[in-house]
């Protein structure tokens, strides 16, 4: 569906060739800032993204997430690369198909919300309908609608400030939803609301996915909120990507130091699942369990029955075993 | 995870030592220039005389105003344009029942719901009516309203413009800088040369000088418009017409309406000296109180003009809040087209049964017992007023003139002028003190420069010494700031030639009303406010940092709060400096003489080639001053942060 490929980003300098060359050497940040004068914001990106995927980048400030998702939305004009969406390369694209695809096919979540303070929350919420000239009952309706759905029927005719965070957040996602769009791009939309509100609006994202799956970039700078709603996540570090893959993939095996610091802190029993710690081979009788089963659901199993537990794949074929000491060192870490 | 931290190099806000070789420099000069005080004034044949182009071009512009091009298709379209416009609009404006505009400004207001200031302001709107100034205060509405909306038509797309276009955004700005920093009288000599005397010129020079507010807070709108939503606006697939009409100037009208209020006001800020190029209205009667030594007349007039103003400000900022959306304060649909209606009928019956004088009146009751307040104070205190104001003039300023005149050579000032922009700055600012000191010395008016500076040097000094300490003083009490601020919104909205009339009566002619007492009031209440916000915005935590470690009060003040707020204060005095310059055409009207006297003799005899040479020597004194106090608040600027 999306498809980014060697993706640059040069700010600033005359030359962004050049410190792409020299980035290409291996030469670090700041000795290309000083030769050339230019900063490299995004470094070589590329990845793809499945339809109906949840693909999130992770990484901290200044990593070159949010400048990577105005690369792909071409909000900002990448420096090199291609992206492509259903094999058609984005920054090949005349203004005019770029506005077309845009009010089509792609839409976009921002970390401040970005809603226009001057218009009242339906209008906002039909702004992406109005551009394209759909008369006015019309993008109401289909405005209300989506108001509906984020449960916002009564702030209809409120300023978005008169919001609190949370609402206005829903305000933006039913924006974005209004055009039904194929793509989604979150950019840290969760960042600026409090904990427990951010719980409920992940869980509100995924329930949102599990009805119709459209295809979602999310940038965040939280690594359990990126285990939390990624299919797959991507890490980023100095505007490159450190490591691509699952959850459980990144947990079990972090690619690098950098990575590994973020799941020190993670509970990695909550994440991993039966075939991340199992002895593969033959069953050695006991309880069968799914491949999927995360390993917290095996403890009090594990510790009903001495016995270890036999690991079965979708098919029901037995792959391998899990016994209380492959557990063990999980279980030591998350009480340190 | 351990992580060196380098510090990055100390930056360069703080001057290199060799910067202090001049200063050790100026010592020196001074010296030598008392030495060589042998050397006599700027000598009388260096001189460029513009005045004898200029005056040639003008009896060129008059002969050929008919046949040349750029006249028939450009200048006189524009002049017949305003002319045109202002006779219209004044000529309804006093066919108006006298209610009319009270209940338009009343109606204005109470959009937001202030039903207190809304009738405050509808009754400030019937006063000029009440004293017999109605047909003046008309007058003055049509001429500021013709100019403000030039100034919105033009200024409006010159400020989208230079906010979209970086580099038209740059090419502009340090234009819009100078035009601000220039005093207003000097946008009257090329108005006159254009356009002649009257209506047109002054409304050109209304506009040229109350330009810049809109053009710059238009940018700084369309700039400040939050990076995400213009994001949102392009993700949505805006064109940049859309882009433009519905996200980027809808959320910058707040800033727009500001700039269009700082425009009105710097519009009535001219409104007196442009009655001297044939404005009329208001300004003409104020310059006839003066003429004809009517202090009280001058007082009700300058009420007027506030009361004027007050009504438009708050019309202004009506607009202003009213653009950022509250819900709460919505009303039904009906009310707005009912409230119309009504005042359309209202103004059609009582043009129609041609009511159209003030059923009252007390202008002169008003004006009488302050003329014999005044009169009294003057006969009673005549000595000791006479003594204080001779030995200023003679001990003070004449002495100082004279030290700067005679006993420093020119060549000494002009250096002395460009090792301090050397020792503040570097070598920019060296070479514009000393370009701008060899040219002022060029237009032939060398000597008066010195004395106006003189003027306006011990004005400003006298107007810092009162308004830092009051500054400090609002800044640190809330409750002092609030019986402070309508004083100082009081003495900055009342006509500058008002206090010198008064004074000129109180003291008779001299540098002292109007260079001194005119300029020192005046000046202070941008002084009070900037030193108050400076204080003000001294960090708290640094303040409380200061304390837990056992700093007294005085040692909070004068260890952390005048430290920090030191750029402020410089700012404070800039301010003050730019306003007294601003004033020196008010100290020529009132005995004043140097370059104050040069140029109204100019207006008044219509000499304006020799307005040209004392404006471009006004208009470099004032850019210098301000360049210079710039320079000096930067230097003590605490480094900007680096990450």
């Amino acid at each position: 569906m999306i498809d980014v490929s060697h993706v640059w980003k040069v700010f600033g300098g005359g030359h962004p060739q050049r410190a792409i060359q020299m980035a290409d050497q291996g030469h670090s940040r700041a000795d290309i800032q000083a030769a050339t004068g230019s900063t490299i914001g995004v470094r070589d990106v590329s990845f793809s993204v499945q339809r109906g995927e949840t693909f999130v980048v992770m990484g901290l400030s200044g990593s070159g997430k949010s400048t990577l998702i105005r690369c792909m939305s071409r909000l900002i004009e990448p420096s090199g690369g291609s992206v492509g969406i259903d094999g058609v390369n984005l920054l090949d694209m005349n203004d005019e198909d770029l506005r077309t695809i845009r009010r089509t096919k792609m839409s976009m979540v921002f970390q401040h919300f970005g809603l226009f303070p001057h218009r009242r929350v339906i209008d906002n919420c039909a702004y992406g309908l109005e551009v394209q000239g759909i008369p006015k009952a019309e993008r109401h309706a289909r405005a209300a609608e989506m108001l509906a759905t984020v449960g916002l029927t009564e702030w209809a005719n409120h300023y978005p400030q008169q919001l609190s965070g949370g609402m206005q957040q829903r305000v933006g996602i039913a924006r974005a939803l209004v055009l039904d769009p194929e793509i989604l791009y979150f950019d840290e939309p969760f960042s600026a609301l409090d904990p427990l509100i951010r719980r409920d609006m992940q869980n509100e994202l995924i329930a949102l996915q599990a009805r119709r799956p459209r295809t979602i970039v999310f940038i965040t700078h939280d690594f359990a909120e990126a285990l939390r709603l990624g299919n797959r996540i991507a890490i980023m570090k100095d505007g490159a990507i450190d490591q691509i893959g699952t959850p459980e993939e990144i947990v079990a095996h972090p690619a690098t130091d950098y990575v590994r610091e973020f799941t020190t802190d993670i509970p990695k029993t909550k994440v991993l699942t039966a075939s991340a710690v199992m002895r593969p081979g033959q069953a050695l009788g006991g309880r069968q369990v799914a491949a999927t089963t995360k390993v917290a659901a095996l403890i009090p199993l594990l510790f009903a029955d001495a016995a270890p537990l036999s690991v079965i794949d979708d098919d029901g074929h037995v792959i391998g075993s899990v016994a209380r000491e492959d557990i063990s060192h999980l279980l030591e870490d998350e009480a340190r | 995870m351990t992580t060196t931290i380098e510090a990055p190099p100390a930056g360069e806000h703080r001057p290199a030592r060799w910067r202090l070789v001049p200063a050790i420099g100026l010592g020196m000069l001074v010296v030598l220039g008392l030495a060589l005080s042998a050397v006599d004034g700027w000598p009388a044949n260096w001189n460029m005389n513009l005045r004898n182009p200029i005056d040639d071009f003008q009896s060129w512009i008059i002969d050929h105003k008919t046949d040349n091009p750029f006249w028939k298709f450009f200048f006189t379209p524009i002049s017949s344009f305003i002319e045109g416009s202002f006779n219209t609009l004044s000529d309804q404006l006093k066919l108006l029942p006298w209610y009319a505009l009270a209940l338009i400004a009343f109606a204005t207001i109470a959009r937001t719901r202030k039903w207190g200031s809304a009738v405050v302001v509808g009754l400030l709107m019937l006063f000029p009516g009440a004293v017999g100034l109605w047909n003046p205060t008309m007058e003055t509405l049509a001429l500021l309203m013709v100019a403000v909306a030039i100034c919105i038509v033009v200024g409006v797309p010159l400020g989208v413009l230079a906010a979209l276009n970086h580099r038209f955004g740059s090419l502009i700005r340090p234009l819009l800088d100078a035009m601000q920093t220039v005093p207003s009288t000097v946008y009257l000599v090329p108005s006159i040369l254009f356009f002649s005397i009257g209506r047109v010129p002054a409304a050109v020079a209304m506009v040229l000088f109350a330009l810049p507010p809109v053009v710059r807070l238009t940018t700084l709108g369309i700039n400040g418009v939050p990076p995400e939503t213009v994001d949102a606006g392009h993700v949505f697939g805006s064109s940049r017409r859309q882009l433009l009409f519905n996200v980027q100037l809808p959320q910058a009208i707040p800033s727009i309406a500001t700039g269009v209020n700082q425009t009105i006001n710097l519009g009535i800020g001219i409104v007196v000296i442009a009655a001297l190029i044939g404005a009329g209205g208001l300004g003409q009667e104020a310059l006839d109180s003066l003429r004809t030594r009517s202090p009280g007349r001058g007082l009700v007039i300058g009420a007027a003009l506030v009361a004027l103003a007050i009504v438009l400000d708050r019309i202004a900022r009506s607009f202003i809040e009213r653009t950022t959306p509250d819900p709460g304060a919505r009303q039904p649909r009906w009310v707005a087209p009912t409230v119309i209606i009504a005042i359309v009928a209202l103004v059609i019956v009582g043009r129609a049964a041609g009511w159209l004088d003030f059923p009252l009146h007390w202008g002169v009751k008003w004006a009488d017992p302050f003329d014999h307040f005044l009169t009294w104070a003057r006969d009673t205190f005549r000595h000791q007023i006479a003594w204080v104001n001779d030995h200023f003039v003679a001990d003070v300023y004449l002495r100082l003139a004279d030290f700067f005149t005679n006993a420093l050579a020119w060549p000494v000032i002009i250096l002395a002028g460009a090792a301090l922009g050397l020792w503040l700055k570097g070598w920019g600012l060296a070479g514009f003190c000393a370009t701008s000191g060899v040219i002022i010395g060029l237009t032939g008016f060398w000597t008066p420069a010195l004395q106006t500076t003189v003027q306006v040097l011990l004005a400003s000094i006298i107007a810092t010494l009162i308004a830092v300490p009051l500054g400090i003083w609002a800044g640190r009490r809330p409750r002092v700031e609030r019986v402070l601020l309508p004083v100082l919104d009081a003495l900055q909205t009342v006509p500058s030639l008002i206090y010198a009339i008064i004074f000129v009566y109180l003291i008779g002619v001299s540098m002292v009303p109007g260079g001194i007492i005119a300029s020192v009031l005046y000046a202070i209440a941008p002084g009070i406010r900037v030193t108050a916000l400076g204080i003000k915005a001294v960090p708290e935590s640094a303040i409380e940092a200061a304390t837990v470690f056992g700093a007294t009060p005085r040692q909070v003040m004068f260890g952390i709060r005048i430290p920090l707020s030191l750029p402020a204060l410089i700012v404070a005095l800039n301010q003050v400096l730019l306003i007294t310059v601003s004033m020196v055409i008010i100290a020529g009207l009132t005995g004043g003489g140097a370059l104050g006297y040069e140029v109204v003799d100019a207006f008044t005899g219509n000499h304006v080639g020799k307005g040209f040479e004392v404006a471009i020597a006004l208009a470099l004194m004032a850019m210098m001053l301000d360049r210079l106090t710039q320079a000096f608040a930067v230097r003590f600027q605490p480094p900007a942060a680096t990450r």
